[in-house]
């Protein structure tokens, strides 16, 4: 048994309602709460605001609140993330948001994830770069692709 | 085969380790402290620590609302705060943006996993006890919520923070009155944590010592088991 941890990477060049609000809002929050951290804006980025004061990785969070409805909004599908013959959206479970980077001055440097944890999967085989995957409550499986967006950040045993 | 699969997801599940908890000890902010004038009435709310339990949000905010409680159980607390403009004769602020956090009657705050006498709580995924508002006209913002607990090194409190036109114009602290907080944790349902031991009244709180006048809200009983709290926050808008 798995889960599976997928990532959307979102910047300016995303497209896409949700990807778009994302990107909008979470530029604007960041702005807000990055303020208790950065004083005077003595700092630019956000990997400069962290070096200087540790307290300022709590932005991942403080930022991805603002985000949240339009999470909610999803209905608990992964944008994007279909089995290798598009049948199949997986859904997830929660979700987590991530700064990547980003700089006060200029919003083109505004980078974040949304990291989506998905409900446990059977998993049945490896074939190549594939997962070969399945759900309890039924004997149909589907495959999907590994990438540098998925990860597997649960396993167990089967009992 | 076999082998080589665990050993694969192995190395997956290592790469994937969860983030790390940040814990840090609730330190009085290193920010200059406005002070409080002796006649007391208007003067800028005491700058305190924003803690390690902060969060925020916008228009796809999850926490934009006035109830907080989201389903928390605990003695319902009707909280309103008066945003005041020491720039312009203390009168109210409009559109100002109140954020305001606090934990459950268990002394949890949601968005993190934190450790409490319960052990841990992993509430990443929730935000109970966690609300933002604009002020209205009158300067009010009000929420709903409940009478929050307390945890391992603080007395009870409610964390604020104001905006003004996007600019953070002040990170302050709310304090309960000491005989409300003993009566409340008196309680049925808080009983099971009981009385505050690690810090037993606001005077003895690394936050309210030196400015407890100015952060202790007007708290009074308004029926059974349910505490109206009131209080003024001045901001140099």
């Amino acid at each position: 048994m798995i889960k599976l941890a997928i990532r959307q990477v979102i910047d300016a060049s995303s497209t896409g309602t949700f990807a778009k609000n994302v990107f909008r809002d979470s530029y604007a929050e960041f702005l807000l709460q990055s303020q208790a951290y950065n004083p005077n804006e003595a700092f630019s980025t956000f990997a400069e605001m962290v070096e200087h004061q540790p307290k300022a990785n709590s932005l991942h969070y403080k930022t991805g609140f603002a985000v949240g409805l339009y999470v909610q909004s999803l209905a608990n599908l992964v944008p994007g993330a279909w089995d290798m013959l598009g049948n199949i959206q997986l859904s997830f479970e929660r979700h987590q948001f991530k700064i990547i980077t980003s700089c006060i001055h200029d919003r083109q440097l505004h980078k974040v994830a949304v990291l989506y944890y998905t409900a446990p999967l059977l998993l049945h085989k490896i074939i190549g770069d594939y997962l070969l995957l399945g759900f309890n409550d039924t004997t149909d499986t589907f495959t999907l692709k590994l990438d540098d967006d998925l990860s597997i950040c649960h396993y167990s045993e089967e009992s | 085969m076999e082998n080589s699969r665990k050993q694969f997801l192995k190395q997956l599940f290592i790469s994937a380790t969860a983030v790390p908890v940040l814990i840090e000890a609730c330190k009085k902010s290193d920010a200059a402290d406005p002070g409080i004038d002796s006649s007391g009435a208007c003067t800028v709310s005491p700058e305190e620590t924003d803690g390690p339990y902060p969060l925020y949000n916008s228009r796809g905010s999850s926490i934009q609302r006035v109830d907080i409680t989201d389903g928390k159980t605990g003695t319902p607390l009707h909280i309103t705060i008066n945003i005041l403009n020491t720039n312009n004769s203390c009168k109210p602020l409009a559109n100002a943006r109140v954020d305001i956090w606090h934990c459950d009657k268990d002394g949890y705050y949601s968005g993190y996993s934190n450790r409490g006498y319960l052990g841990t709580q992993d509430n990443t995924a929730l935000v109970f006890c966690r609300g933002l508002q604009y002020s209205d006209t009158a300067g009010q913002v009000k929420f709903t919520s409940i009478y929050p607990g307390w945890y391992e090194g603080r007395v009870t409190h409610i964390h604020a923070q104001v905006y003004v036109n996007d600019k953070l114009k002040g990170t302050t602290q709310i304090a309960f009155p000491d005989d409300i907080n003993a009566a409340v944790y008196n309680t049925a349902l808080y009983a099971a944590h009981g009385q505050n031991t690690s810090v037993t009244k606001n005077s003895a709180d690394m936050v309210f010592s030196d400015s407890l006048s100015a952060e202790l809200a007007t708290v009074t009983a308004s029926e059974t088991s349910s505490y109206d709290l009131v209080h003024n926050i001045y901001i140099a808008g």
